[in-house]
């Protein structure tokens, strides 16, 4: 049975043409869900918003860019949207941390290169980083980018060069790693 | 192979550590979806059979809503041309702006307050030219529409200034009223620490009983704060009212309504509510 039969009969609220779609989909939103979120439990959560998300508005899908598409939209929607959450939150918790640390006369260790990367990376703005991961970490093409978040191709490709222009300048001092 | 090309690799390399997701956990996000998925669909239907008899209800509530309107409206007219032809036989009857000539109408009509002399006029009086007589209550209703309240509109004015003059009809007569029950119970404390009551105080307080009563029936207690104050002075006029000074006033009845006044704070509520500069001198 091919995805069209499936959306067909998921429009009439068959379960097993339901499930069928999920586990055609699911390890590409969850693998997504969970590189811009880092943590299983929020990726879990996007995850199933946006499947609910999916099934709820199935009658709308009309066809017009492919399933896998739409429901990446979604999927980036969910997330972005909960990741702003998170952010407000955490930034009240570093502040938190901050003023607790305030003091405290433990020399931290030097950052290895991945713990950098993973600073730099996280450093991003949300747009370049949704882009970054999306092109070099999870492999979408820039038509697949630009579909899921409603932007023309010229902007996925630019916005992925200033993200790596970005973290060139924040790993200037590893540039031995990849010159040599 | 450029720089930028070695970058690129080596960044994509790099990455691939960044948030590495574990394998996905299918069968459990599946089950949370699908009991995610029923719970919102019980909680839409629950919605919908709360909204469902209002929805069936909603042609008789709006014709219920529709004719309450179209009575509350022909009552208010009717009531509104009835208390106009009140208004303006009272406005008639009354000399505008004067407190006199209704108190000099009744003289003979009410009780005289304690210390008076039988029928001395009202001006000789000691403390204040209104405690000696209380006029009764169709002259007080004369006086208040006389006194600048603005009672009535002219006979063909809309129905929202007849309403407002009422109002404030109704208003002038109960801040007057206020006064002089403040006035009665002053005295009766004075009197009361003496062991004694005069006879006029009661039927003064009766007097009082009666214009409460009219009062609390009126649009004036529209206020609750008023409608309690109110309340709270028919009963302890009542108690007033019920004294027999003639056949001898026990010490206990009189410490009763004492305390009926101190645990009501009726003197500090009767003030209050008494704005400043709205009775005419010696109330």
């Amino acid at each position: 049975m091919d995805e069209q039969q499936l959306l067909e009969r998921a429009k009439t609220g068959d379960p097993a043409a339901e499930r069928a779609l999920y586990d055609a989909h699911v390890d590409r939103i969850y693998r997504l869900a969970f590189r811009l979120a880092g943590s299983d439990d929020l990726a879990q959560d996007f995850t199933q918003e946006t499947f609910i998300r999916a099934f709820a508005r199935l009658r709308d899908f009309r066809g017009d860019s492919a399933f896998g598409t739409w429901l990446h939209s979604i999927a980036v929607t969910v997330a972005l949207n909960g990741m702003r959450k998170v952010k407000r939150f955490r930034s009240r918790e570093a502040v938190l941390d901050e003023a607790l640390d305030h003091g405290t006369s433990a020399r931290r260790a030097e950052p290895d290169l991945k713990h950098r990367l993973a600073q730099a990376i996280d450093a991003l703005p949300i747009g370049y980083r949704t882009v970054f991961l999306m092109h070099d970490v999870e492999g979408y093409t820039h038509e697949e980018i630009a579909q899921s978040l409603g932007l023309q191709t010229g902007t996925s490709k630019a916005q992925l060069s200033r993200a790596r222009a970005k973290l060139r300048e924040a790993l200037a001092d590893f540039a031995g790693e990849w010159t040599a | 192979m450029s720089d930028d090309d070695r970058f690129d690799d080596f960044l994509r390399n790099a990455a691939r550590d960044y948030n590495a997701p574990p394998p996905t956990p299918r069968d459990a996000m599946w089950a949370r979806i699908d009991a995610e998925r029923r719970a919102r669909a019980d909680a839409a239907r629950a919605v919908e059979a709360r909204q469902l008899p209002l929805r069936r209800l909603w042609w008789p509530l709006a014709i219920g809503i529709a004719a309450a309107l179209v009575l509350g409206i022909g009552i208010g007219r009717w009531w509104g041309a009835g208390g106009r032809e009140r208004g303006a036989g009272a406005n008639f009857a009354a000399v505008p702006g004067s407190t006199q000539a209704p108190a000099v109408r009744g003289e003979s009509a009410g009780p005289r307050a304690p210390g008076s002399r039988a029928g001395a006029p009202a001006d000789t009086a000691p403390a204040g030219a209104t405690v000696p007589r209380t006029p009764s209550e169709p002259e007080r209703a004369r006086t208040f529409a006389g006194r600048g309240a603005a009672p009535t509109g002219p006979v063909g004015a809309d129905a929202g200034s007849r309403e407002e003059a009422e109002r404030r009809f109704y208003e002038a007569a109960a801040v007057d009223h206020l006064g002089r029950a403040e006035v009665l119970l002053t005295s009766f404390r004075e009197e009361s620490k003496r062991g004694t009551v005069d006879a006029q105080v009661t039927a003064w307080a009766g007097d009082l009983l009666g214009t409460t009563r009219l009062l609390l029936d009126s649009p004036a207690t529209e206020d609750p704060r008023l409608r309690k104050l109110l309340g709270d002075l028919e009963v302890v006029l009542a108690q007033i009212a019920q004294l027999h000074p003639t056949k001898g006033v026990r010490p206990d009845e009189l410490q009763i309504i004492d305390e009926a006044v101190r645990d009501h704070d009726m003197m500090t509520r009767l003030r209050t509510a008494i704005p400043a500069g709205t009775l005419p001198a010696g109330s």
